[in-house]
């Protein structure tokens, strides 16, 4: 065997090895998704105990709005469906994208107030990573950044 | 264990140079031996069997960092979601009807 079919071989062995062991560590090391995503945000914001605590009261509190806005862009999407005319349906389009731009605000407002409780570090990684992913906004910049 | 001797070792010394033959032919037959082995044990240190093991560790660091980063980044990515459609009711009415 030459030197030169030695090292192609062994770079191809060894590329082999570092492709299974990437496949290998993705799996193993994927975290099963547990639904929790306030414990999530205090994991990753790295977030005290007084913090976590603030944030889970905002969050508990704004769940029923939160859940009322929900069932209002419902009764909106079905209103427009249901529109007998053109009339209606633009009637009903105009009241939805109305309610939508409500819920927008709520959701706005609220993550501002999680915000406020953090630390300018995590304010910003929270904005730039939460901000960017809220349903149609319409700054610039994420939410909150100059 | 004893090393099978090697054919060419043993021939070169039974190997008497012939009289007539010039008195350093010897010594630059060995010189000449010794510069080819020097050259070959230089390429053998970077052959197969003792490059594999490094670039093996290498390739397994680096895919298992690789796999690692990129599992976290989705995992963060699926989360920073769930996230979302529990405080944004328009991306929970499109999550629940997503037509």
């Amino acid at each position: 065997m030459s030197s030169r079919s030695g090292i192609v071989r062994a770079l191809l062995i060894a590329l082999l090895a570092g492709g299974i062991a990437f496949v290998v560590t993705k799996q193993i090391a994927a975290p099963a998704p547990n639904g929790d995503e306030l414990a999530w945000l205090v994991n990753e914001f790295d977030l005290n105990e007084q913090q976590a605590a603030q944030i889970k009261a905002l969050h508990e509190a704004f769940r029923p709005i939160c859940e009322r806005h929900c069932d209002a862009i419902e009764a909106g999407q079905a209103a427009v469906a249901a529109a007998a005319n053109e009339t209606e349906r633009a009637a009903a389009a105009d009241r939805l994208i109305e309610l939508k731009a409500v819920c927008q605000d709520a959701t706005r407002q609220h993550l501002h107030e999680v915000a406020a409780i953090m630390d300018p570090a995590q304010r910003q990684r929270y904005l730039e990573l939460i901000g960017s992913r809220l349903s149609e906004h319409h700054h610039e910049a994420p939410f909150g950044l100059q | 264990m004893m090393q099978p001797s090697d054919p060419l070792t043993d021939l070169l010394h039974r190997w008497q140079p012939k009289p007539g033959e010039r008195p350093e032919f010897a010594r630059e037959v060995q010189r000449r031996i010794a510069v080819e082995a020097a050259g070959a044990s230089s390429v053998r240190r970077f052959r197969f069997p003792a490059l594999l093991p490094l670039a093996a560790a290498l390739a397994i660091l680096i895919g298992s960092i690789s796999g690692l980063g990129i599992s976290r980044a989705q995992h963060q990515s699926a989360m920073a979601d769930a996230y979302v459609r529990s405080i944004d009711p328009v991306m929970m009415v499109i999550t629940s009807n997503p037509q």
